[in-house]
């Protein structure tokens, strides 16, 4: 049986699926969400990341995750390098245990991400609440429920997509 | 299967996380404490100035359907509302102008400074609250538009904040419920003066320098003192809905709502700040001078 690290190792993505995932990601991102929906609001592109961490570390590395959370500060008119550093921690997690995430399907990888979702959400707390930007509002962790509810439609689709498009080895 | 880095190259994953991390954190020093990162968030901005218009496209074409849907009735009860305003209003305005006049007048004689109408800037909401850290709203308007930074913006209501990033197409107001974000105050009633200072979260503003014993009643009007030089006066700014006391406290805790149309309205005005007439006028006084010499 062909294990998923090994499919992994013989399919390359499409770098065009790669971008195109990012743009996605970013475009929903930057609609206009408000209220509650801040809340709620799943880290689309946190998740992009992780999934391309997992699957192309070569090709998303961990200046990726720097630049996109950089990208992502300015679509929230947030302090620049809060979600730079966020993602950057959320990348090194990934990618520090990502052979043993890949031995697991998408679904049962979902409980493993999680705490790097939540991580992810607390490092931002954190440096907003250090920065001077008063008391942490603790309910924007509930956001990561929504991360972990988006991981396994979003990975499957993506990979899919991956599945379709990559050229089999001979 | 094409060629690719069996081997990994370059620095270790905790090499590049230190790098990183140092970056990031530098980046939010640079921007908190000294605000000398703009240049980067406001090239940034114009980058994704048309992602941004992209990712509103559907938003606004719902409002325009809803709009196209609305009934003639609808319609007609609120032209009926606005015309009857504008009734209110038009008296209104007819009288400010008159005691403008009076105003000035009586300030000539005094030998103060006449007020002067300030131009503004309409602007509409791109969006707002789209962070969850931060008070803010984005304009569609930004510095090729003659925004700058420190303008004060207000809606129908009353005041709602301060432009505080300013990029080419686009600005950043944050809200006078932001956390830490003061505001020279006065109480209409009474003409007490003191600072209001946002809330952050809750969406509220609070009076913290108010003594145990000040004469402020709940629902009295919060408007702008105009002691700074940024505020005009007298913008209103918000309702006090609560207060608490407590003789085991020096400050009385007062919350208040604010009125402007926080979330709310679609189109706002960027005021120039008084400061910036003043010293127009300033100048004006010094060339008038020099040429007079």
């Amino acid at each position: 049986m062909i294990s998923q690290h090994d499919r992994v190792l013989r399919n390359p993505s499409h770098i065009r699926l790669i971008w195109a995932s990012f743009v996605i990601a970013y475009l929903l991102t930057l609609l206009p969400w408000s209220g509650w929906a801040v809340m709620l609001e799943p880290n689309w592109l946190l998740l992009v990341l992780i999934h391309w961490w997992l699957r192309e570390p070569w090709r998303v590395g961990q200046s990726a995750g720097f630049f996109t959370g950089l990208m992502m500060d300015v679509a929230q008119t947030g302090i620049l390098g809060v979600s730079a550093l966020s993602f950057s921690i959320a990348g090194w997690l990934t990618i520090k245990f990502r052979t043993r995430m890949l031995a697991f399907s998408p679904v049962a990888q979902a409980p493993q991400i999680l705490p790097i979702l939540i991580g992810a959400r607390l490092v931002a707390l954190l440096a907003v609440w250090l920065s001077g930007g008063g008391s942490p509002n603790w309910w924007l962790l509930l956001g990561s429920a929504s991360d972990f509810i988006f991981w396994i439609p979003i990975t499957l689709v993506l990979h899919q997509q991956d599945l379709r498009r990559s050229h089999p080895s001979p | 299967m094409s060629t690719r880095e069996f081997f990994q190259r370059g620095p270790s994953p905790h090499v590049r996380l230190a790098f990183f991390c140092a970056f990031s954190i530098a980046l939010v020093i640079l921007d908190t404490r000294y605000h000398s990162v703009g240049f980067i968030r406001a090239g940034l901005n114009v980058l994704i100035y048309p992602a941004e218009q992209a990712a509103r496209l559907p938003v606004y074409l719902y409002e325009q359907s809803v709009e196209f849907f609305t009934s003639q009735s609808e319609l007609r009860a609120h032209n009926e509302r606005l015309n009857h305003q504008l009734i209110v209003f038009s008296e209104r305005a007819a009288q400010s102008a008159s005691l403008e006049k009076d105003l000035n007048e009586l300030r000539a004689l005094n030998d103060l400074p006449a007020r002067t109408r300030l131009p503004s800037i309409l602007a509409e909401v791109s969006h707002g609250g789209r962070n969850p850290f931060t008070a803010k709203l984005v304009l569609d308007r930004g510095s090729r538009a003659g925004l700058i930074e420190g303008q004060p913006v207000m809606d129908a209501d009353g005041l709602i904040g301060q432009v505080t990033h300013v990029s080419l197409l686009s600005a950043e107001v944050t809200m006078v419920t932001e956390q830490n974000q003061q505001i020279p105050v006065r109480i209409l009633r009474n003409g007490l003066r003191t600072l209001s200072e946002g809330d952050g979260s809750s969406g509220t503003l609070s009076l913290p320098f108010l003594p145990e014993g000040a004469d402020i009643q709940a629902g009295d009007q919060i408007v702008t003192s105009g002691i700074d030089g940024t505020y005009p006066e007298g913008l209103p700014v918000a309702m006090v809905a609560h207060i608490e006391r407590s003789s085991s406290r020096v400050f009385a805790r007062v919350t208040c709502t604010p009125v402007g149309g926080i979330g709310r309205g679609h189109y706002v005005l960027v005021l120039n700040p008084p400061k910036s007439a003043d010293s127009a006028k300033i100048t004006e006084t010094t060339k008038a001078e020099s040429d007079h010499d």
